[in-house]
């Protein structure tokens, strides 16, 4: 901020970073519909507000650990170092609330740790902005697993998975993987610019994990393993709930990006390059909004039209196809050529079509949104397409030098620690510990009646009272004798 | 007298005022409150949640609800 241009750099990436946050609200408003489109009648508001409650338990965990997480935990810690100072993120840190940038009148220490350099200027600008960003991918993290675990698990069991999820295993996963110093970066050369491992190979592994431990729904498999299909309730509220998500998915996109940064500022010590403005990933290695633009449009429909004749027009899966596209191609979608992303897009999608249903026979799981599919299967997929088509690209941003490259080994250890490490592993234990103390799963008498039972017997009972109320006014007034 | 730090905006030098919450200093305080208030909900949700399966359990001991339900879902 000492400088015209370096006040106008910090105050557009504030506003850059706000506007991401409600497009990415509407990817939760689409979870919401969607899931309870795809519910039955009998268990809609339960579904709803197990997922709606996620929001202010993953926040305010976000604000108490989940972001001093991010800026702590790059180097493991104990994997290449120890914890790094993060005085920005510390929930009682002056600069987690109203801060005008100054040094501060209580504390007269200036911030210290990553991004220390930058100063308090900047961090009392952008920390809120880029805190939230961060958030609604917790948001996505933990309702992606909710899809999966609709009409049969507690939603207080769900709340403590959430929390787990949304405010600790991704961020540490994000610290590690989707930090220009995260240690995977660095030492593996991982590359997920736009979270297929991140967000959606981690919460694909997640769901597994529960699912494997709650079980399927009441009549999901006949006595011979067959597998029913328990049809969404209401067609149209999946439909708009996918639309919403894919609207979403552009603040998603845009918030992955850091808008505009000094290329020669990320040069090492004693290099010297022109000034030279870019947008760049997180990793801060340049791309552009044209390019991410391009890919993600380009991705979404070879998802779908992959996704519309392997599913033989089938409308759910056309759309959920849709999203697989986007989610194998995000990996490296700051660099393909549209056409490549088109392409990843389709054996994306036809990739985790195939794996859904077969893994729903062969291992009897109820993935009821194919959630662990669309994200789990398309996004460990994606990582590794990525190694192969990125293969030599630096991983690293320009101050790494000599750079961390990309490759198709980094990558598939990258997508086994997001997949099976910080995703599959943590959500069984605590699935197992949840179901040994009774607390994961509905009695099989609630599951069969229907979780909504005490609101229907409830509203039951308003509705008779209004209707005697109603017919003693007609009485009293001669309408009715 | 004000909660802030800041009595008036005249004569302000706006890079050397840091944070404007108000009690600036209480944090840890407000830190350790936040974490009961969260915590609280999950132990008094659960027990809600406990009595709540338990009524619906009885109650869905019902044949004539069960057969509703069904019923219905048979024409979802």
């Amino acid at each position: 901020m000492d400088t015209d241009i370096g006040a106008l750099t910090v105050i557009f990436t504030e506003f850059y970073y706000w506007v991401t946050i409600p497009f990415m609200f509407l990817i939760h408003v689409g979870f919401c519909m969607y899931e309870v489109g795809a519910t039955r009648h009998k268990n809609h508001v339960h579904t709803l507000m197990k997922n709606t409650m996620l929001i202010p338990l993953v926040t305010v965990t976000f604000f108490f650990f989940g972001w001093w997480i991010y800026f702590a935990f790059p180097n493991g810690p104990g994997i290449t170092g120890g914890l790094t100072q993060s005085d920005n993120a510390v929930p009682w840190g002056e600069l987690m609330g109203t801060h005008l940038g100054g040094p501060g009148i209580a504390s007269q220490e200036p911030v210290m740790g990553y991004g220390v350099e930058l100063g308090n200027s900047y961090w009392a600008r952008i920390n809120g902005v880029f805190w939230a960003a961060f958030l609604l991918f917790s948001w996505t993290a933990a309702s992606i697993v909710s899809g999966a675990t609709i009409e049969r698990i507690r939603p207080s069991a769900f709340w403590v998975l959430a929390v787990v999820i949304g405010s600790f295993t991704w961020i540490v996963d994000a610290a590690w993987g989707w930090h220009p110093d995260g240690w995977m970066v660095t030492k593996l050369g991982y590359h997920d610019a736009y979270a297929s491992g991140v967000i959606h190979a981690i919460a694909g592994g997640f769901a597994l994990g529960v699912v494997m431990v709650l079980g399927p729904r009441i009549g999901k498999f006949a006595p011979d393993g067959t597998p029913r299909n328990i049809n969404p309730h209401n067609k149209w509220l999946v439909t708009i709930g996918l639309f919403m998500i894919y609207c979403g998915f552009w603040g998603f996109y845009v918030a992955c990006n850091v808008p505009i940064i000094d290329h020669a500022s990320l040069q090492p010590e004693g290099v010297i390059t022109p000034t030279s403005f870019t947008a760049t990933t997180i990793y801060l290695t340049p791309t552009t909004l044209s390019a991410i633009v391009f890919n993600f449009l380009m991705s979404l429909s070879g998802g779908m039209i992959a996704g519309y004749v392997v599913s033989k027009g089938e409308a759910f899966w056309t759309y959920s196809a849709g999203l697989a596209g986007v989610i194998t191609a995000s990996a490296g979608n700051d660099l393909y050529h549209p056409i490549q992303a088109m392409l990843i897009g389709g054996v994306g999608a036809v990739f985790a079509y195939k794996m859904h249903f077969w893994v729903e026979r062969k291992f009897k799981i109820d993935d009821p949104v194919g959630a662990i599919a669309v994200h789990g299967y398309a996004g460990f997929l994606g990582l590794v397409i990525c190694g192969f088509m990125l293969w030599g690209h630096p991983a690293t941003a320009a101050y790494h030098d000599p750079a961390t490259l990309i490759t198709p080994w980094g990558q598939f250890i990258g997508a086994c620690i997001m997949f099976i490490v910080l995703g599959f592993i943590p959500a069984w234990i605590v699935s197992k510990i949840l179901h040994s103390m009774g607390m994961l799963r509905v009695p099989p008498a609630v599951e069969l009646v229907g979780l909504d039972m005490s609101e229907e017997i409830a509203e039951e009972m308003d509705a008779i009272e209004i209707s005697e109320a109603d017919i003693a006014e007609a009485k009293r007034l001669g309408l009715l004798t | 007298m004000s909660t802030t730090q800041i009595e008036t905006w005249a004569g302000a030098d706006l890079s050397q005022i840091g944070p404007i919450y108000p009690m600036v200093g209480s944090e840890m305080i407000l830190f350790v409150v936040g974490l009961i208030f969260w915590l609280g909900f999950h132990v008094l949700q659960a027990g809600i949640e406990k009595k709540e399966m338990e009524a619906d359990e009885a109650l869905a001991r019902s044949p004539e609800r069960l057969a509703r339900v069904f019923e219905q879902e048979a024409h979802e």
